[in-house]
């Protein structure tokens, strides 16, 4: 619904990986992230946890 | 948007077909004729995106940059006014899409029987839409600047 701004591993000003994020993809362990100008991130890990309401969302980078 | 394929659009692999002729010997014989074979291996794909450009129009056009747009910096690259007024187009469509939520809420209420709150939350829909209309006003003037 809303647009989300994506952490990395905790939720922490230091640790944004993307703001106005409009699209999270979950694909083969890697996690994309679009954001409303169309720029992409992808990042090896999961999707922690989206919080819709408050529109944050933490990814856990995968242990390198 | 990509136009060719279902993928994320950064560079990747899956098995695809290649056409190609190979000579053979066959008893003495040498002659040719085409195979297909299966490939893995990476490969990029041409594709298109939409964009939102300060003049507010979606617009798509062709990319030769892998699907890696972070590295796009020639035709992607926007200034802060522009992503200021895209965002701005976006939260402008998305209060329209909530003020269409509360009035149907309130439709709800009024079904419950409880035409007051309808009352009420449709005159706030009404303030809603007004606020609304001033940002969009904004937005269409930065536009024509």
């Amino acid at each position: 619904m809303c647009l989300s701004t994506v952490y990395k591993n905790k939720l922490a000003p230091e640790t944004v990986m993307m703001k106005n994020v409009m699209r999270i993809e979950c694909k083969d362990g890697v996690v994309i992230l679009t954001d409303l100008m169309e720029r992409q991130m992808a990042v090896e890990g999961t999707l922690e946890m989206a919080n819709l309401v408050d529109g944050v969302a933490v990814i856990k980078e995968a242990a390198v | 948007m990509h136009v060719d394929h279902d993928h994320t659009g950064l560079p990747h692999e899956h098995p695809h077909e290649h056409a190609h002729t190979h000579e053979h010997t066959h008893d003495g014989v040498t002659h040719t004729h085409e195979h297909v074979h299966e490939h893995t291996h990476g490969h990029e794909h041409p594709h298109t995106h939409d964009h939102i450009h300060a003049e507010g129009a979606e617009h798509t056009h062709s990319h030769e940059c892998a699907g890696a747009c972070g590295s796009c910096q020639s035709q992607c690259e926007h200034t802060p006014k522009e992503e200021l007024m895209a965002l701005m187009k976006y939260m402008v469509g998305h209060n329209a899409a909530h003020a269409k939520e509360l009035a149907d809420l309130a439709a709800k209420l009024d079904q419950t029987g409880d035409h007051t709150a309808y009352e009420q939350v449709m005159a706030a829909v009404s303030d809603f839409e007004k606020g609304n209309m001033r940002l969009s006003v904004v937005l269409t003037s930065m536009e024509h600047e």
